[in-house]
């Protein structure tokens, strides 16, 4: 089993002396989604069970199309009247617009993730990483690292539909026989969740190599999800304690640096905006400013908070790649 | 790249980004010209419509197809051409192709954009005055003219004095058309305090608890 203590520590050590790196670790903590870390809650807002109606009206129903029927008779009228071809031609724009969006996104995550997987390898070299040097690996990597994702993205899918499928036919299979069935939705159902949440982490696995493998050994993207699929075979429980590792440490360290921002701007905060809230009037422009100053500031720590914890896994990950892939040529060569 | 090259400062790329803001802004203002000019509520929804589908493509593909393209065959943005400033690769002073262009303008800037645009500032510290975008795919801001600058002030004040013009235009026309949007505005308002008008009124909870005996 690899030292994680070292890896820890060594980590710490890469991101102090590569700083330049945070720059990819802020874009994945900006436009990056998912990971076993999020900062953002669903706040439910308090105020919208205040105005619940006190009596609805009977005849409301009517009472609403008539108002909405002035406008809603001209709406549909105009509608009819324009051709189907704008019709059509709009939805292909906002379609457009959307994957074009995605694909950006996936573009500047790509980028990304090139950069910084490299830019620690440079730093494990005692190389200095900048985003000068670091970023043309990035750029290069970007199309495997898109193609990878749509390959994972298949295997997603195939996954959540084969496995429920498969419990479905057999299902199927024993539902003339009443005790099978009920034996098999109470077995079928444990099992399949094992079997789900196993094949989550062993994919996790293969991303996290098979990115690695694209980036730095230049790998093609399905030969790289082969290697990493053996890689992670080979090194299953290694990596397994390493994810939990990064998650105990992501998320503690995640809520700690809110509760910290919470105290830090949520008390200057309550006291700028509680006597207005008392006085029942709006605050000063001032005050505006100044809480609109103070979402921007925790927003700010938020994401370079999350930049540092994205860095430390993935300067973990780079570290336990290392590991991983000299056991598996290893094995290989004996 | 040689000795003599000279790098863009600071005041001339901010001046190039205006230019480039105020061209974008012209073209906003168009697209609202017409739809100021509508006069009756079907010509309204069809300006709407029609301004909607140009946005959308303008902003999302024709931007950054059109801004790349002539980044990378002449060097610059509309501002950067005015100003005499280009945009060259660091190594050989040749010009970025369409897809370093596109990176660097359109996912760079967003990259400068976080920490509240530190990666422009960059440029004030940097010993070749590269922001965090110029960083990523190795460019440089040059100075091909001189005295270009003078061409890029006065395209400013031309371009806001445009600007001004159509914006004053639109006003007027949204003023001639007052008519059609307050109309629209007080018809829906007026059903509005209709339907509230006609509410059933509610029983009072503590009256009835008085007539059973239950409150004194």
């Amino acid at each position: 089993m690899p030292d994680y203590g070292a890896i820890l520590s060594r980590s710490l050590d890469l991101i102090k002396k590569n700083r330049w790196l945070f720059v990819w670790g802020m874009i994945l903590a900006a436009f990056a989604s998912g990971g076993s870390y999020s900062q953002s809650g669903n706040y439910t807002n308090p105020s919208s069970f205040e105005s619940l109606p006190e009596g609805i009206p009977e005849d409301l129903p009517e009472k609403t199309s008539l108002v909405l029927g002035t406008y809603t008779t001209a709406v549909v009228e105009w509608f009819h009247s324009v051709s189907p071809f704008i019709w059509v031609l709009l939805f292909f724009v906002v379609v457009g617009a959307v994957l074009f969006g995605w694909l950006v996104k996936l573009i500047i995550t790509s980028w990304a993730k090139g950069g910084l997987i490299f830019g620690f390898e440079k730093g494990m070299k005692n190389e200095e990483a900048t985003l000068r040097n670091t970023s043309p690996v990035g750029i290069k990597s970007i199309k495997s690292l898109i193609i990878f994702s749509i390959i994972m993205f298949f295997i997603f899918i195939g996954l959540f539909l084969f496995i429920p499928g498969v419990w479905f036919l057999i299902y199927l299979v024993f539902s003339q026989i009443k005790v099978l069935a009920t034996l098999w939705v109470v077995v079928g159902m444990l099992g399949g969740i094992i079997l789900v949440f196993g094949s989550l982490i062993v994919l996790s696995m293969v991303t996290i190599y098979a990115e690695r493998l694209i980036v730095l050994k230049d790998m093609a993207p399905w030969e790289a999800w082969k290697k990493a699929l053996a890689i992670s075979k080979g090194s299953f429980l290694p990596t397994l304690v390493m994810g939990i590792i990064n998650m105990v440490i992501g998320f503690g360290l995640g809520c700690i640096s809110i509760v910290i921002a919470l105290v830090i701007l949520g008390i200057p905060g309550y006291f700028l905006v509680f006597p207005s809230i008392t006085a029942k009037t709006w605050p000063s422009p001032i005050i505006w400013v100044s809480i609109v100053i103070l979402v921007l500031v925790f927003i700010l720590v938020s994401v370079l908070v999350k930049a540092f914890i994205i860095m430390f896994k993935y300067a973990n990950w780079n570290q336990m790649f290392e590991y991983a892939l000299k056991k598996t040529e290893r094995t290989q060569n004996e | 790249m040689n000795k003599n090259t000279k790098l863009a400062s600071g005041l001339l790329r901010f001046l190039s980004a205006l230019v480039d803001i105020m061209v974008w802004l012209f073209i906003f203002l168009l697209v609202l010209l017409l739809i100021s000019t509508s006069f009756e509520f079907n010509d309204l929804l069809d300006s709407l419509l029609l301004g909607l589908i140009v946005m959308i493509v303008l902003t999302t593909f024709g931007a950054p197809i059109i801004n790349s393209y002539i980044i990378s065959k002449f060097g610059g943005s509309f501002g950067k051409l005015l100003t005499g400033t280009r945009i060259v690769k660091d190594d050989d002073g040749t010009y970025l192709d369409f897809k370093m262009a596109f990176l660097r303008n359109h996912i760079g800037y967003a990259v400068s954009s976080l920490m509240l645009g530190l990666g422009f500032i960059w440029l004030f510290v940097d010993e070749k005055r590269q922001t965090w975008h110029d960083m990523m795919v190795s460019s440089l801001v040059v100075v091909r003219s001189r005295r270009a600058y003078l061409i890029g002030i006065l395209s400013v004040l031309l371009l806001i004095i445009l600007n001004v013009f159509v914006a004053n235009k639109v006003y007027s026309n949204i003023m001639a058309n007052q008519e059609l949007y307050t109309g629209i505005f007080k018809d829906i308002k007026s059903e509005l305090e209709m339907l509230k008008e006609d509410e059933l009124p509610v029983p009072d909870e503590s009256l009835e608890l008085k007539e059973i005996g239950v409150l004194h």
